[in-house]
């Protein structure tokens, strides 16, 4: 049990480190704007170390048109670290990295708290798993709305450039709003931004279809206590799966047999080289 | 083969790091502006870096390198002793300037209608966009284009009797220009001017036109309200009466109140430390949604 404590603080520490390293970059460009920046950080800028980016500006970038603005290609690297990622192992970047999710995460703990029955179950299912796919239809909009107007047009309604520019005169009333709302929604529902709405997420979703490494439950020694079910904050039933190909996981390593799981070796994140003997692939 | 968690937290750290550090060996690694303004794509200065492309954010030792505009005459047309030159960036303009100019503006656009003219290019400014009366001095002896040469004459402020008005510069004869370097800046066209008024396009400035651009600051800021033109002039009672509900002038101030009616949105931005030109450009965007009366 207490080895299963320590190993969670591993992913919290990785977590806390970008969350930190992504504010200490947004307010160092603050004060690159009164010329009181730290030299060492340079003059980047929260958009210029956001892979989503790099996402929006693809089209620019193929058909040699210059970038949409305020993305530079420092976000292309990124994009490509994290696809690099995600089809190695998945949304890595999700579950370790995006302090939007992270934030989200830290505040559902007290979300447990409060409700400890029901948290991460208010949404009745069949409406969640529709709304589940809202976030492609964010990412087709806000692909299409920004390469049409060559400016990063969902800045004005994105709560992760509210959560770091909250002081900066450049914020929107309706990303705080909606920062605001999800943090909020965070009190009930387990990364909700993450789950219906992040067009990034949507897009590294998509690799949990073919990821090498994945989530693999052996069947032969599974104790159907359903434990890893409860420990997945994105609802995905692990334990009725062989290897869990869900669009929504985020490779958070909560369900192992590392963590949650009581029974060594059953559910780990393991190549996808042999098909799991019970269940079929979700 | 298995990945555990502590492997899996060094894989991201290190692709991170290794990422980064080998984009930034290949040079791949920006993060900021080049200050590489683009190209224009057609016309007769097709290749050549577009002045219009010029943005706040540029120095104007920016501004040199890339367009060989110097840096020390940047700074002497636009009134900038107080630092070194190539420091001075296009946005400074702004509070420099606000208020000083009445009905004109002086800002980041000024450096571009500056920066064309000084190179012999055609460019076609913002409406109510000025230049410092120094600036039109040493631009006298340049070969400027001559769409750009009857602009630069007809947008002089800064005077010491003469601020705030527009010159009344004679009409000029203004060869076509072949290549604009920027579609006109007016999203909304002209409404028709009401009877007795004398009613100036909002972008005469437009190469090709052949006028100058207005007569009087009156009509040039009743022509603008009429259009819905967000100027350095706009008080927010102009947004108001144009229909613009309060909640989407606090959104395109950033969150803050806005100002009271008879309240410059210029005066505001300068007063909040809020760059205008980013404001002005939310701000028409929303005008230009509007349904005209």
């Amino acid at each position: 049990m207490r080895k299963s404590k320590a190993i969670r603080w591993v992913r919290r520490g990785v977590q806390i480190f970008f969350f930190a390293l992504v504010a200490l970059i947004s307010v160092n460009h603050t004060l690159a704007e009164s010329g009181k920046a730290i030299p060492w950080l340079a003059g980047a800028s929260l958009h210029s170390i956001c892979p989503f980016g790099g996402v929006e500006s693809l089209w620019s970038a193929i058909t040699g048109a210059p970038l949409v603005k305020k993305v530079h290609e420092s976000s292309f690297v990124l994009l490509w670290i994290a696809l690099g990622l995600s089809l190695i192992a998945g949304p890595v970047v999700c579950g370790w990295v995006c302090p939007l999710g992270s934030l989200q995460e830290w505040v559902g703990k007290l979300g447990r708290r409060l409700f400890p029955k029901r948290y991460n179950r208010f949404v009745p299912p069949r409406l969640d798993k529709v709304l589940r796919y809202l976030r492609y239809a964010v990412l087709a909009l806000v692909v299409y709305a920004t390469t049409r107007a060559g400016t990063l047009v969902f800045e004005s309604w994105d709560p992760y450039f509210a959560l770091f520019n909250f002081w900066s005169p450049e914020i929107t009333l309706s990303a705080l709003a909606i920062l605001v709302l999800v943090l909020a929604l965070a009190l009930f529902v387990e990364r909700p931004f993450c789950k219906y709405a992040c067009p990034f997420g949507a897009v590294q979703g998509v690799f949990n279809l073919f990821r090498v490494f994945g989530i693999r439950r052996n069947a032969s020694t599974c104790i159907d206590c359903k434990a890893c079910d409860k420990a997945c904050p994105m609802n995905i039933e692990v334990s009725t799966a062989g290897r869990v190909r869900d669009h929504q996981c985020i490779t958070c390593l909560e369900c192992t047999s590392e963590t949650a799981c009581p029974v060594a070796n059953t559910v780990d994140l393991a190549a996808f080289e042999k098909a799991a003997p019970a269940a079929a692939a979700r | 083969m298995k990945i555990k968690t502590i492997p899996l937290a060094v894989a991201t750290l290190a692709a991170f790091t290794f990422g980064i550090a080998g984009a930034s060996a290949l040079g791949y690694w920006i993060t900021e502006s080049t200050k590489q303004p683009a190209k224009l794509a057609a016309g007769e200065f097709a290749g050549q870096a577009d002045p219009g492309d010029i943005r706040g954010s540029y120095s104007f030792g920016d501004v040199e390198k890339a367009f060989g505009v110097p840096a020390s005459v940047l700074a002497e047309a636009f009134g900038f002793t107080d630092r070194p030159a190539a420091e001075v960036k296009a946005k400074d303009l702004e509070t420099l300037y606000a208020g000083k100019t009445g009905a004109l503006e002086v800002g980041t656009d000024a450096v571009r209608l500056f920066t064309a003219a000084w190179i012999g290019m055609p460019y076609e400014p913002e409406p109510d966009t000025g230049l410092p009366a120094r600036a039109v001095e040493l631009l006298e002896g340049r070969s400027m284009h001559p769409a750009t040469a009857a602009l630069v004459r007809a947008r002089i402020v800064g005077s010491a009797e003469g601020m705030g008005t527009l010159s009344a510069a004679p009409a000029q004869p203004a060869a076509p220009a072949p290549a604009a370097p920027k579609p006109a800046p007016s999203a909304a066209p002209a409404p028709a001017a009401p009877t007795g008024a004398s009613a100036v396009p909002a972008a005469s400035a437009s190469a090709g036109a052949g006028t100058a651009p207005a007569t009087s600051t009156e009509t040039h800021t009743t022509a603008a309200a009429l259009a819905r033109e967000v100027k350095g002039s706009t008080t927010f009672g102009d947004l108001t009466a144009w229909g613009l509900t309060p909640a989407q002038v606090q959104e395109a101030l950033g969150g803050r109140e806005p100002g009271g009616a008879t309240e410059k949105v210029r005066d505001f931005c300068v007063a909040a430390g809020v760059e205008f030109s980013g404001v002005r450009a939310k701000l028409q965007d929303l005008a230009s949604g509007l349904t005209k009366p």
